[in-house]
């Protein structure tokens, strides 16, 4: 009976372990790189993670936030920010994580910087929200 | 008196048994259980234990999972949304707000170009952007500094500037000591 219990703990501790890492929804891309860096490793503070999907071309096929997925449209984008502003509601110190593919122009970029700058303002009015431009650590792989 | 005396006798009986024969040696006991063992492996065939393995392979598993999740692959740029001349640390109420440094990025062909909208010299890449602001910045080191370590920086990359070239910039200015970079909407 006991190594079937030890087995049973064993897969459950496993599965938990391998579900809170699809949850923290970090979709392989491209990230910049800049060098020499001026980034800081990640810290052990509250994080959301905003993901710039590319199309390919330049432009962001999809924008994925906790796990939904949002069009690169207008409605999109205040759906975007709106979700946003909900998760840092009442957090202050939560950091909002940008990841956006390096070959995504800038104009498919500013509206989410903006629109989820606004969202922080009025889920954290007089605090400071705390964006962060996740870039390939200096001497990193790939 | 006689059941005393046949329990009596037993009782002798028994114990010069006991004192004839020596108490079994640890080896008499190791040599019996090996036998043991070796019959009841005979009777079964030989056979491998693998829970042990199982366990050791997921204990690694687990253990790899856990190291992966430690070690985020990504580093993170500081870029902090203050309200516009809003309650930053230590803003004062009555200070009027700075007109923010503005540093356009325009894309001609293949490259990137920097203009920075001020009376210096124009940065060619953005190590040199880095290197520029750095020289102007006012410290203790540097008394004839132009701009402060807070004053505002404004990053205008043009609409179809590479986010990669965006953050180059970003990266630059926050390498050259400015604290406070904002990213601004694309004309």
């Amino acid at each position: 009976m006991t190594p079937l219990i030890d087995m049973a703990m064993l897969l459950i501790v496993f599965f938990v372990l391998v579900s809170q890492i699809g949850a923290t929804d970090l979709v392989p891309m491209k990230l910049p790189k800049p060098v020499p860096s001026a980034a800081e490793a990640p810290g052990r503070e509250a994080r959301c993670v905003v993901n710039a999907i590319s199309n390919g071309h330049g432009a962001v096929a999809t924008w994925r936030f906790a796990g939904a997925d949002y069009p690169s449209d207008t409605p999109g984008v205040q759906a975007l920010a709106a979700a946003v502003g909900a998760a840092l509601k009442g957090q202050p110190t939560m950091e909002v994580h940008l990841r956006a593919d390096a070959d995504v122009h800038y104009a498919a970029i500013a509206p989410v910087i903006e629109a989820v700058g606004r969202a922080a303002i009025v889920a954290n009015p007089g605090v400071t929200a705390r964006l962060r431009v996740a870039v390939q650590p200096e001497g990193g792989r790939g | 008196m006689a059941e005393t005396g046949a329990i009596l006798d037993s009782l002798a009986r028994l114990r010069a048994r006991a004192i004839e024969r020596p108490a079994p040696r640890d080896e008499d006991i190791d040599r019996r259980l090996r036998e043991a063992r070796a019959k009841r492996r005979a009777r079964r065939g030989l056979s491998l234990n693998l829970t042990p393995m199982i366990d050791v392979t997921f204990l690694l598993l687990v253990f790899f999972v856990c190291t992966t999740k430690a070690l985020d692959k990504q580093a993170l740029l500081r870029a902090d949304l203050s309200e516009r001349g809003g309650t930053g640390a230590g803003a004062d109420a009555l200070a009027l707000d700075e007109p923010p440094l503005r540093i356009e990025l325009v894309r001609q062909g293949a490259a990137t170009q920097y203009r920075v909208l001020a009376p210096m010299p124009q940065p060619s890449g953005a190590n040199d952007l880095g290197a520029l602001l750095a020289a102007r910045r006012y410290g203790p080191g540097n008394p004839t500094g132009l701009f402060a370590t807070d004053q505002p920086i404004e990053l205008a990359p043009a609409r179809e500037v590479p986010w990669e070239e965006a953050v180059n910039a970003f990266n630059a200015v926050t390498r050259a000591g400015y604290t406070r970079i904002s990213f601004a909407r694309p004309r």
